[in-house]
């Protein structure tokens, strides 16, 4: 057996683990009523049931609300994630100004907090603000750079552009805005792009802040209608299966057209970082 | 265009490089003048203070006589070329060329009409819908000093436009600045450590080293009487023979060479051009030790005990490795500096 055939088979067998239970989602989501775990399986015979994602998402509440809901928080924390940590980054990099390292260690220190550790003193923080069963909990940490991360990658970035460009911008006449927005945010692109996915798997599947700060069923978000579909609809698995797929399959699509970038993003995170 | 002067510049760095210790310097209106010297003596940090990009640690920049050092880059109205190029790399060729007049405000017919001359006047017409990946290293240098032409600035700053070009390359350009710089007539720096760029490009030559200003003239007064050791080495091709010897008597001597010389006894440094010594049957013994044959010219390195001096002839020279000729280096154009100092000793 040769390394790269012995290879395959490894990542064939490390491909299964992930694609299994994705599998067996959609299977169990296609079985009649009561008998998605007892069957044998829809490969081997036996009745497809599409209607189970009609009767899934009727169950699930007001689903198109949902969507909304989940889209609107997404669009606006990819826009905010996008725009803040693009122009933090830029700062860092490229802006000369007091404490500029100090600050910048700072920020990198804080990727070094688990979110959970922060999560009670930003709950009580956005009590006080009268934020609790708003979006802004959901929105404002991204949009004021709650991703560390990001602002390093855009730093790192934008160090690796040569300096000339953001000399001869200024020796042009272009304000420091203006070079970010007219020189550095063009050549940005492929981080932009791979911060916009990062950003867009986080939210969109982001379960944690939903749950502790939404409370109103019609703010609800999908991953919640999931969560509370479980507890009332506990017997019907078909059904939760199904509602799971539609859920998560914005991500596989994305993921799945975006690879390229997405794995670039990890490359990038993985020397730089 | 503008008269720029320069008083008490001084730039020290964190971290504690003194890149310029105290230069005054005055470049007339419309003049072309070239900043030379080694890697890291600061050129680059002279030309960034005064497009405003590094701010002095002290000293005054003056266009026409008004202070600019509380302006920033962008309303000093200078333009600058940089070594690489600095294109912005998403913008096609007549966007970058259109940037500094955007920034400006100035109307978009007037935009496209200085654009297109612009182009014309270097030959970029052909070039203006491609982004800078797709130029040639020469074509990009052209765009950029088309973007430092385009809004027709009060002073020019180069540094080191060509030294990524190939040697034919920078031949043309050199001329095509020249040509520039007729028709324009903007105050001109530009910097390069190119010597041949050095004499024939400016109208004056700099020579700057570890911060300070050795010589300011035009290029064939520093040629034939640098006004100190360093400067001699520096300017001129090949470069300037320097020994170390000992004053005795009217005569200077190091190795088998003997000269007479008017400077005071004592140690001494003779400088000496290749082209200016010649075969003779007067002259000190030496022996060749190295042929170098160039086409135009012949070099030959000759062994004088174990002193080493370089002598350029005339076309193609017979003369082979290990023969033993005798040196006249003409007694008129010897020049003697201080071995201590540097500086030239008057004779
Ligand atoms: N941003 C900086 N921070 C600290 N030191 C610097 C900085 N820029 C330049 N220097 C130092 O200042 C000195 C002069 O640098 P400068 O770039 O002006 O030299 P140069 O004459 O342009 O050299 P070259 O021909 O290599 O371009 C060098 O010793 C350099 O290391
Ligand atoms: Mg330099």
């Amino acid at each position: 057996m040769s390394a790269t055939t012995g290879r395959r088979i490894a990542l064939v067998a490390a491909g299964l683990v992930f694609a299994v239970p994705l599998l067996y989602m959609i299977e169990v989501s296609l079985h009649a009523e009561g008998h998605g775990l007892s069957e044998s399986p829809l490969a081997l015979g036996g009745a497809v049931h599409f209607e189970n994602y009609a009767r899934a998402l009727e169950r699930m509440g007001d689903f198109r609300r949902l969507l909304f809901n989940t889209v609107l928080v997404t669009v606006l924390s990819i826009v905010g994630q996008l725009a803040c940590c693009s122009l933090a980054g830029f700062a860092f990099a490229r802006l000369e100004f007091r404490g500029r390292d100090g600050l910048f260690l700072l920020v990198v220190a804080t990727m070094m907090l688990p979110d959970h550790v922060t999560a009670i003193p930003r709950f009580l923080l956005f009590r006080w603000m009268g934020a609790v069963d708003t979006y802004y909990p959901l929105i404002l940490p991204t949009v004021l750079g709650g991703a560390p991360f990001f602002i390093f990658l855009f730093r790192q970035y934008f160090l690796s552009l040569p300096s000339e460009l953001s000399e001869a911008a200024r020796v042009d006449g272009a304000s420091p805005l203006r070079a970010y927005w007219s020189v550095f945010l063009p050549l940005a692109r492929p981080m932009l792009a791979t911060v916009a996915i990062f950003t867009f798997l986080a939210t969109w599947n982001d379960f944690w802040a939903p749950l502790i700060y939404l409370s109103s069923p019609e703010k609800r978000t999908l991953t919640l209608a999931l969560a509370g579909f479980h507890q009332t609809y506990n017997t019907a698995v078909e059904h939760m299966m199904a509602a799971a797929t539609v859920v998560v399959a914005p991500c596989i699509l994305v993921y799945f057209f975006t690879q390229r970038v997405f794995l670039r993003g990890v490359r990038v995170a993985a020397t730089k970082g | 265009m503008a008269r720029v002067e320069l008083t008490g510049i001084s730039k020290r760095y964190t971290g504690g490089t003194v890149a310029l210790d105290a230069v005054d310097l005055e470049v007339a209106a419309g003049e072309f003048l070239v900043l030379v010297g080694p890697s890291g003596c600061g050129k680059s940090t002279l030309l960034r203070i005064v497009a405003g990009l590094v701010e002095a640690s002290a000293g005054d920049v003056r266009f026409d006589g008004e202070s600019v050092v509380g302006l920033e880059a962008g309303q000093r109205d200078v333009a600058m070329v940089f070594q690489n190029y600095a294109l912005y790399p998403h913008m096609s060729v007549a966007k970058n060329l259109a940037f500094p007049l955007r920034l400006a405000g100035v109307a978009r017919a007037e935009r496209r009409r200085r654009v297109a001359e612009t182009a014309e006047l270097l030959g970029l017409t052909e070039l203006l819908k491609r982004k800078p990946a797709q130029l040639s290293g020469g074509q990009m240098q052209r765009v950029a000093v088309g973007r430092a032409i385009v809004r027709n600035p009060r002073v020019f700053l180069f540094d080191e436009p060509l030294s990524n070009l190939d040697a034919k390359l920078r031949g043309e350009m050199r001329g095509e600045l020249r040509a520039l710089h007729e028709r324009l007539g903007i105050t001109t720096l530009y910097v390069t450590h190119d010597q041949a760029e050095a004499m024939t490009l400016g109208s004056r030559v700099c020579v700057l080293e570890s911060g300070r200003i050795l010589q300011v003239g035009n290029p064939l007064e520093v040629f034939e009487r640098p006004a100190a050791r360093f400067v001699a080495g520096f300017i001129g091709s090949p470069p300037m023979n320097l020994v170390a010897g000992v004053a005795r008597d009217g005569v200077f001597e190091a190795g088998t060479l003997r000269l007479p010389t008017a400077a005071p006894a004592g140690p001494l440094v003779l400088g000496v051009r290749p082209h200016d010594i010649e075969i003779g049957a007067d002259g000190s013994e030496a022996e060749v030790i190295d042929v170098e044959r160039l086409g135009t010219s012949t070099q030959l390195v000759c062994a004088l005990g174990p002193v080493r001096l370089t002598l350029a002839c005339e076309g193609h020279v017979t003369t082979e490795r290990g023969e033993r000729l005798r040196l006249r280096p003409r007694p008129e154009r010897l020049h003697w500096f201080d071995p201590e100092s540097g500086a030239r000793v008057p004779t």
